[in-house]
Order: C-alpha cells, then sequence, then structure tokens
C-alpha cells in the first residue's frame, strides 16, 4: 500500500495567516493585544475601565469576538472608542483569518494600539495566534483557585496574566497565593497582575504602565 | 470545539499532498498531536469522521499518537521531554526554560489504494 509522507502541521494554515497579520500591524505601527479568558473572568469590564485611560495616549481600536451579540462592541463604543464586533456563531476561538478579514474596516494607518477580545473560553483560543504583540489571560478569583493548574496551556501561551476580581478575597474560598505560585511554577518569566474595584475604582495602574512600556518598546 | 477547525484545516493539507496522486481511496492517516495543543482525540476522531463523509476519506482510519513537549533549561542548555506540570530540569533542578514546540497537529503520513490504470 503506497504511503505519503505529508510532515505538516495543521497548525501551521493559522500560522502563516498570522505571520500576514503582524506585517500589516508592523507596517501600521499599530501594537495588538490578545486578551483571553472564561466567560465572565471580567475581559470587557477590565477594557472598559483601562481604554479610557489609555486612549488618552494612544489612537485606540477593538475587535470584540463572540459567539452572538454585539452587547461587548457597544459596551466599548460607550467608552467612545471603535469597536467592531465579530459573531463566530457558535465557534469557540477567534483565529487569524477572520481578524485579517476586520481589519480593512479598521483604519489602522490611523491607529496606535489593537485590541482584540477574544471570544470567553480558556482552552480553544490558546492555540492560535492572531499576530499579537501580546497576550494577557484574564482570570478571576472567583472561578477557583486551581484553574492555573488545570488550564496550564493558557499559561504556557501568554505573556501576561490578570487575576481580577480580588476585593471578592474575604467572601470566597480562594488562596490567591496559591494561585500565583502555581502561575509561576508553570511560566516562572510570566508578568502577573490583579486588579479590583476599590471604593467604586477600578484599579489596575501597573497593568496600564506594563502596556504602556511595551508599546513603547515596540514603536521605538 | 476547535478539533472541529483544526480537523478541517487538516482534511485541506491532506488533500493537496494526495493531490495528482491515483488515490482509489484512503486507508490511514496518522497525527502526532501534541500535549500543549489542547486537541482532545476524541473530538478529532469525532471531527474526522464527520467530515470524511462523502469525501476520498470515507472509510479511512484516523490514527492518534500522543506527543508530548521539548523543553531547553535556560540555566544549563540542555534539553528533554515533559508532558506535565511543573517542570524541573532533570540535569540541574531549576525551573527557568523555554518550551519548543508542543502544541502541533501534525500530519505525519497518509497510506492509501492506488487507482489501477485501465489499459
Amino acid at each position: 500500500m503506497p504511503r505519503i509522507n505529508v510532515n505538516k502541521d495543521v497548525k501551521d494554515l493559522n500560522r502563516q495567516q498570522a505571520e500576514k497579520n503582524r506585517e500589516i500591524f508592523l507596517e501600521n505601527a499599530v501594537f495588538t493585544i490578545n486578551i483571553i479568558g472564561s466567560p465572565g473572568a471580567g475581559k470587557t469590564t477590565l477594557l472598559e475601565n483601562i481604554l479610557p485611560i489609555l486612549a488618552k495616549k494612544y489612537r485606540i481600536c477593538v475587535i470584540e469576538g463572540d459567539l452572538e451579540t454585539d452587547n461587548d462592541a457597544e459596551r466599548i463604543r460607550k467608552a467612545n472608542i471603535q469597536a467592531v464586533q465579530i459573531n463566530t456563531n457558535g465557534g469557540c476561538h477567534l483565529d487569524a483569518f477572520m481578524i485579517a478579514k476586520e481589519l480593512k474596516a479598521l483604519d489602522l494607518a490611523n491607529k496606535d494600539l489593537l485590541i482584540i477580545e477574544n471570544v470567553g473560553n480558556l482552552v480553544c483560543p490558546t492555540g492560535f495566534d492572531l499576530g499579537e504583540d501580546m497576550r494577557i489571560v484574564v482570570m478571576s478569583i472567583a472561578e477557583g483557585d486551581d484553574k492555573p493548574k488545570k488550564y496550564p496551556v493558557a499559561v504556557v501561551n501568554t505573556d501576561a496574566i490578570v487575576l481580577t476580581k480580588t476585593d471578592l478575597l474575604p467572601y470566597i474560598d480562594a488562596d490567591i497565593e496559591k494561585m500565583r505560585k502555581t502561575i509561576f511554577e508553570i511560566k516562572p518569566e510570566i508578568k502577573l497582575f490583579e486588579t479590583k474595584k476599590a471604593s467604586s475604582i477600578y484599579e489596575a495602574n501597573e497593568l496600564i504602565a506594563h502596556i504602556e512600556k511595551s508599546i513603547n518598546t515596540k514603536s521605538r | 470545539m476547535h478539533e472541529m477547525s483544526l480537523m478541517s484545516g487538516m482534511f485541506e493539507i491532506a488533500a493537496d499532498a494526495l493531490n495528482g496522486l491515483p488515490v482509489k481511496k484512503v486507508n490511514t492517516i496518522t497525527l502526532s498531536v501534541g500535549v500543549l495543543s489542547n486537541a482532545l482525540p476524541d473530538a478529532l476522531e469525532y471531527a474526522f469522521y464527520a467530515l470524511a463523509e462523502n469525501t476520498i476519506f470515507e472509510c479511512a482510519k484516523l490514527i492518534i499518537i500522543k506527543a508530548g513537549f521539548t523543553v531547553k533549561c535556560y540555566e544549563c542548555g540542555s534539553e528533554f521531554s515533559a508532558y506535565e506540570f511543573p517542570i524541573i530540569c532533570p540535569t540541574c533542578l531549576k525551573a527557568s526554560y523555554a518550551i519548543v514546540g508542543g502544541d502541533e497537529v501534525y500530519i505525519e503520513s497518509i497510506d492509501y489504494e492506488e487507482e489501477k490504470c485501465q489499459e
């Protein structure tokens, strides 16, 4: 029986498109962030709170990924930031081809920062490079302190993790020290940030400073 | 279920590889799937049989080989294989490393039956 040795990675299809996207971002001097996390982890809330601050320095646009509805894009537009919505109609992740289709509508030549909020899911999106410069995984402490251990690929494949809702610590059984320890065990060089809402002010200063530093390093 | 989209990419590459060959039917496709790919063998199989219907792959069998990942130690430079976390270098016992691969869904080979020439 004849055999043909193929020796090809199926993921190369997405990877090649991701490289094309990366070139487009570079040509337009746009810094791109891919945000990944479970449904309800606080991805959109994080953006609602940090984007108005970043918008004082940078021209921003957002791609929102969801199975259905444009609720999240609407939330971002309320902060006067351009947002387009991708509905995957059941698809569990965004891929590089879906992003490429949206880029024309975004006027990248006149933007500094593109934020992509992936479909709420801590598994599937982690395997798909979109061409981003930085990946941020958002995990709320309310999801349980075993999540980094249960989803190690999400931790391995990201530059930074944001632990959200830390103001809930007094009310739930989550050991944040255990979460921190597990995260660094899986990826020692990871950047870890924590956010909370204290007397109605969302605290994410360190994360914002890190994003600004990364944008400036790339554009130099 | 990102296995469905991975599998449709798999068929695209497999059909490409067989293009121009005298294929009567495909018997087996062998995939090597890295543990960091987050692709579940059962879901890959389900997607395979669902998408193979009414194509030259319809009666083919899918063989999945589970692959670990290679780790390169930053401290002593040695390379070793791992399957789970946390990772500690077996040589210098440090935990400072880069992961090299392990997220692939790799098509190794395709076995097929040839169309016989009709003279």
